[in-house]
């Protein structure tokens, strides 16, 4: 039933291109959109472009994501520094990474440089943010707990804090992960000479409507693959582990 | 728990390996007829395509690119590591030595 | 004010009073071209010369319009749509992978085929917009649907109610919670994806104001736009959203989380 409602897509959209009939510029087929793909697979510029946009979008994510959660537990673990910094630090994430960008070009020019930082931004926040809400609402009774039978603060911290952080980090990890996923694409249209993001801005550019549809495309299996076979799952463990449920599909 | 990302990952991985192999199959075929490379070589690189700005860029980087005719990227001062990169790509059809312009 | 909130108040404020003490004092320290990073009292000035020429209300209000028109277009199309896919197994099965797929594509990465559609210009940005808020509120539209307790299904049936009066009396009602609850979200994608295609696709408004200054090296018009985005945000959300948010909670109260 699924798998008609694509084939019906697809064919209304291979029906409609003779009846708009607007030349594969404005309106590129389906054909030509296989057609397309098969000449950039077989030209090797898609591999390289695929390379190209995981190797960002993962050293964005690691960075971005290290430097939260490091940053959370830092300012968690003092009342005082998280009264001083949420403010800040909700006032920066407010200033969606889309908007750094173009300071980002001033400061770094066109490059890999501008869209690695964009990426750093846009997942620092939420895993910072929800890093910090995990540490803090760690049980005070459990902290005293282990701390009275004799546990050093690195103790504390990986027997304690982190565990009760963990949802927390891993929400704010998917959180992140979704903007930047957004954000690398349009840092790529902005910044870059090659990868995904570039290969949809370039096919319109140089009139080959039908590459950008594949890029388009590739994006949104690529989302598809990581959302399910690694944000859900790496989600559904933590709850099962720590018996938390936010996300709505467990819900039904 | 996790077994999804992880088989994920060494597919993944196992694609990417396979790439690489047979990139170096392609490299020690191309090369075959070229040993010894000199430490600065001109060469005559054809593609299986009127190579694009894309492959063009990708060739700079790796030396001094002269001219394209139809087909045949013609570059100058390619190292040899450099040209061990170029061989890998498996849209380089053939690799012969060039006299200069 | 409480002791507490005063403590928090005052050291919430200190690092802003640190950051701006720093831009501040930089230029004294070291030696950089201005261009890198305009002094505090360039910005202001371009912030007083564009609020006196209403240059920067009007890029505010465009960006605003524009948001506000994705919103309705986008709404408009998902309610609908999230109803018929809840309340009929059918229409779900066929659409499901259809609009997962296309959710995954959503947002910025149409502007260049829109560009080719639309032009540069307001209708290329108002279609980003739109589609970002279709994808980000359908899903919840379909959850505040299956979310209605079927009890409450065969308590309005038995009473007759049905067609349209079942729509309005208890599928719509029923539905708003989970969806009001979703507009917060929504507009966060919905935000990015209009400064992103404005500064792309745009022939005006916040995005398209601080991406043309790129081009001239105008850093305070790039800095001005920032913070007015960074407040716009703040302030909409604090006014809007949050209000949203703890009102539908509070008088719906919220379903088990």
């Amino acid at each position: 039933m699924g798998t008609a409602g694509v084939l019906l897509l697809l064919a209304a959209w291979q029906v409609s291109v003779p009846l708009v009939g607007l030349g594969p510029y404005f309106y590129p087929a389906p054909t030509d959109v296989v057609g397309a793909f098969g000449d950039l697979i077989r030209k090797g510029i898609l591999p390289v472009y695929l390379a190209d946009s995981l190797e960002r979008y993962l050293a964005g994510l690691a960075t971005g994501a290290a430097l939260g959660i490091a940053g959370g537990v830092l300012i968690g673990l003092n009342r005082r520094a998280s009264l001083a910094l949420s403010p800040l630090l909700k006032f920066l994430f407010a200033i969606v990474e889309v908007a750094w960008i173009p300071i980002f070009v001033v400061w770094f020019g066109y490059g890999p440089k501008t869209i690695l930082l964009a990426l750093v931004y846009v997942v620092f926040f939420p895993v910072l943010y929800n890093t910090l809400l995990g540490v803090r609402t760690a049980p005070q009774l459990l902290v005293n707990a282990v701390r009275s039978l004799g546990a050093s603060s690195f103790q504390v911290l990986r027997l304690v804090i982190l565990p009760s952080a963990l949802p927390g980090i891993i929400t704010g990890l998917r959180v992140g992960a979704g903007f930047a996923f957004r954000g690398l694409v349009f840092a790529e249209i902005i910044a870059a000479k090659t990868g995904i993001g570039y290969l949809i801005f370039e096919g319109t550019q140089s009139q080959q409507t039908a590459r950008t549809i594949v890029g388009m495309i590739i994006m949104g299996l690529l989302w598809l693959g990581i959302d399910q076979f690694y944000l859900r799952p790496l989600e559904r463990a933590t709850i099962q582990r720590w018996g938390l449920t936010v996300d709505a599909e467990q819900r039904r | 728990m996790l077994r999804l990302p992880v088989l994920a990952s060494v597919v993944i991985a196992a694609v990417v390996l396979l790439y690489g192999a047979a990139g170096l199959l392609g490299e020690r075929h191309k090369l075959a007829a070229l040993a010894p490379l000199p430490p600065r070589g001109d060469y005559a690189i054809t593609l299986a395509f009127a190579p694009e700005r894309f492959h063009q860029l990708l060739l700079q980087d790796q030396g001094r690119l002269v001219e394209v005719r139809e087909r045949t990227v013609y570059m100058k001062d390619v190292a040899p590591a450099a040209l061990r990169d170029i061989a890998r790509a498996y849209w380089v059809a053939s690799i012969v030595p060039w006299s200069g312009p | 004010m409480s002791p507490a909130r005063r403590e928090a108040l005052v050291l919430g404020t200190l690092p802003f009073v640190a950051i701006l003490g720093t831009w501040w004092l930089l230029p004294l320290l070291v030696a950089y071209p201005p261009y890198l990073l305009p002094s505090i009292g360039t910005v202001l000035d371009f912030a007083r010369e564009s609020l006196l020429d209403g240059s920067l209300l009007r890029n505010v209000l465009g960006s605003l319009a524009r948001l506000a028109i994705g919103f309705v277009v986008g709404m408009a199309l998902a309610v609908p749509l999230g109803i018929a896919m809840a309340l009929n197994r059918h229409v779900a099965q066929l659409f499901r992978p259809v609009l997962s797929f296309l959710q995954a594509i959503a947002g910025i990465a149409w502007v260049p085929l829109t560009i080719v559609w639309f032009g540069i210009g307001n209708g290329s940005v108002v279609f980003v917009i739109a589609n970002t808020i279709f994808f980000a509120s359908l899903y919840n539209t379909v959850i505040g649907v299956q979310s209605i307790p079927q009890s409450l299904h065969r308590a309005v049936r038995s009473h007759g109610g049905h067609g349209l009066g079942l729509l309005t009396n208890l599928i719509l009602p029923g539905a708003l919670v989970q969806i009001l609850l979703g507009v917060r979200t929504s507009m966060a994608y919905g935000w990015r994806a209009l400064v992103a295609a404005e500064m792309i696709a745009g022939s005006s408004g916040l995005g398209y104001m601080t991406m043309e200054a790129v081009q001239w090296q105008r850093t305070e018009v790039i800095i001005l736009g920032m913070i007015v985005i960074g407040l716009l945000w703040v302030v909409m959300d604090r006014t809007i959203f949050t209000a949203i948010e703890r009102r539908t909670v509070g008088r719906w109260g919220l379903l088990q989380r």
